[in-house]
């Protein structure tokens, strides 16, 4: 197994490599003069000049490459122009927020994608099997920014039940000050209060339900093909002719086979998720890492374009990779066949 | 030619056999019609020009001249709708024919001469697919500048590799076959086996594939035009229109709900249909 694990590491080198690669080159592919992608577009020549002598942009590529490189391992993506702050310090406030999302919108498709496709497979031709289908269908077509507006309308516009954007009701907590840049962490660990607690859930429930469509509609589809496949097998009836409880044949015996693909299907999804950021937090003004990236390019602001870039696709690469590692810890079989 | 002739003529007669009795394909195949129709005459059949402005009637509901109301310049919705059945579709049309063309010849070549080839043109699109596909899309216009032709570009590129990797799949299954053997054995040049005896029975694979990515093209490129990444705000795409409705908030809501249900029917149509293609080449998927 350990074989396994470490060849798959090793394929992944390269892929971060050229992620890093194609995210520096990123500086030189925008628009426009780079000098001026780091500086701001009303820099002067004059600026210009000196800057592309200071930061090394006379240098050969190769050589600039391995600077910006160097400067990330250390933590350093250089400074927002726009903003004029380093772009970790934006990073620590970014990227929680769009972990945070993308967890609650994980949690929601893979809570309500694989309960929908269990009911599905148990009864196959039912009204749950029908509900299913049509949703898996609707999902994987459903402009989600269009969704998110018309939830947002409903929910908090007409309803009044749920907050408009944002990612806590700055104006009632003038206190708050962000601990891990986890509001849900904050809120229960640090400040310990319930009120805070609920008011910053009450913002996550939109955006995250929202997100949570296209991952959740593939994620019914896939559990009630594979649970449909699985509950036909001898086993199963070897179980139920046993004795064994309705409930621990469908969980025990048939889910635990099916585990492979919807286990794929979540963590492919993933990826979906780091994309489908972008549309969300735009719609619900969550200040996240993909409406980052979309600022940057509003600004040709190239340092935090290419720190995000590098960001949401080296972890993407990342969650494939464990998507990979984790097939030999379900499967034992796996493993064997890797051991032989 | 020959090869596509037959390919067309009896795949066609077989597939609407199968239509007949798939309701789900029969629904698609409507609403694609329509839409279609509505694409190709939208000049007979909007009441209005796409950029026509009655500046007197801005924002007005819906009445017997304006059917949807008007938008905030004055101009006619339903106008502009189906309008946007012309200028979404072809862009999407666009983008899907260039990720299928791209992903096509790569994945044949890849597929059909293996070794060096495959391996080189595999880690690439191995590579495309570290990320995302949408980011790959936003970085892409973000380097192009931002217009409806660069989304084309951008959709396109960033849907390629996908199928690149299902073609070379099929092309690796027919190598194998004897008739691909026994063309080898005539003498016959690989440009030629791969023209005439590989890409023609690939076609409904490849129909499918494309049926299926329009859905999606439509949707990447409705949502990079609403992250404000296609230019141009008064073409009348839906991606765009749905922004502009958005960027008025309450006035443009009811704008936003008829263009984002524009959107959503079409992809809908086309997943129902590509869906139906799909049981119908590989009846073993009927069940899923």
């Amino acid at each position: 197994m350990f074989a396994h694990i470490a060849r798959r590491l090793l394929a992944a080198v390269p892929m971060l490599i050229g992620i890093s690669l194609v995210s520096f080159l990123l500086l030189h592919a925008l628009p426009g003069d780079p000098a001026a992608a780091l500086l701001g577009q009303r820099a002067t020549e004059e600026n210009k000049r000196q800057f592309r002598e200071q930061a090394g942009l006379n240098l050969p590529l190769h050589e600039q490459y391995l600077r910006w490189v160097s400067g990330v391992m250390r933590g350093d993506f250089g400074d927002s122009h726009a903003s004029n702050r380093p772009v970790l310090k934006e990073l620590a406030e970014r990227v929680p927020a769009t972990i945070e999302l993308a967890v609650g919108a994980m949690l929601f498709a893979t809570l309500i994608g694989v309960s929908l496709g269990i009911l599905a497979a148990l009864k196959p031709r039912s009204i749950w099997d029908f509900v299913c289908l049509a949703f898996a269908l609707i999902g994987v077509s459903m402009p989600i920014f269009w969704l998110g507006f018309l939830v947002q309308k409903l929910f908090a516009g007409t309803m009044k039940i749920l907050p408009f954007g944002q990612r806590l009701n700055y104006a009632g907590w003038e206190g708050f000050e962000p601990q891990t840049g986890f509001f849900v962490i904050d809120a229960i660990f640090y400040y310990k209060n319930l009120d805070l607690t609920l008011d910053v859930l009450s913002h996550l429930f939109l955006p995250s339900l929202v997100l949570a469509t296209v991952p959740m509609a593939l994620i019914a589809r896939i559990t009630r093909s594979t649970m449909l496949e699985a509950l036909k097998q001898d086993y199963i009836r070897t179980a139920r002719a046993k004795g064994a409880k309705p409930a621990s044949v469908v969980l025990k015996h048939a889910l635990r086979n099916a585990f492979i693909p919807i286990i794929t299907a979540i963590t492919t999804q993933f990826g979906y998720l780091l994309g489908g950021a972008v549309l969300t937090e735009t719609i619900f003004s969550w200040p996240g890492l993909g409406r980052y990236v979309i600022e940057a390019i509003e600004v040709l602001d190239a340092r935090p374009l290419q720190a995000g870039v590098l960001l949401i696709a080296s972890t993407f690469v990342l969650m494939n990779l464990l998507t990979d590692i984790s097939y030999s810890f379900i499967d034992p079989r796996l493993r064997k066949r890797e051991a032989s | 030619m020959k090869e596509f002739t037959i390919f067309f003529a009896t795949g066609a007669r077989d597939f609407w056999r199968f239509v007949l009795t798939h309701r789900p394909a029969q629904g698609g195949l409507a609403i694609i019609g329509l839409m279609m129709l509505a694409a190709v005459f939208a000049n007979v059949l909007a009441p209005y020009g796409a950029m026509e402005a009655f500046r007197d009637q801005l924002h007005s509901p819906a009445s017997s001249d304006h059917w949807l109301g008007t938008d905030s310049q004055g101009r006619d919705l339903y106008s502009r709708l189906i309008f946007g059945a012309r200028y979404t579709l072809s862009i999407a049309l666009a983008a899907t024919l260039l990720s299928l063309v791209a992903g096509s010849v790569v994945g044949a070549l890849a597929g059909y001469f293996g070794r060096w080839v495959d391996l080189v043109l595999m880690r690439l699109v191995d590579f495309m697919m570290s990320f995302p596909s949408f980011l790959l899309a936003v970085v892409t216009v973000a380097v192009l500048g931002k217009s409806l032709e660069n989304l084309i570009w951008a959709v396109g590129i960033a849907g390629a590799p996908s199928f690149a990797r299902q073609v070379r799949a099929e092309v690796l299954r027919l190598r194998s076959l004897e008739f691909v053997e026994a063309a080898h054995s005539l003498g016959y040049s690989h440009g030629r086996i791969l023209a005439r005896h590989i890409i023609p029975n690939c076609l409904t694979p490849i129909i499918v594939l494309g049926t299926l990515g329009m859905g999606g093209s439509i949707l990447s490129v409705a949502g990079l035009a609403f992250l404000g990444l296609g230019g141009d705000v008064f073409v009348p795409e839906w991606g765009l229109m749905l922004k502009l409705g958005w960027d008025q908030s309450s006035k443009g809501a009811f704008q936003v709900g008829v263009s984002g249900a524009c959107i959503l029917v079409t992809v809908l149509g086309f997943n129902l249909f590509g869906d139906g293609l799909r049981d119908w080449l590989d009846p073993r998927s009927r069940s899923r």
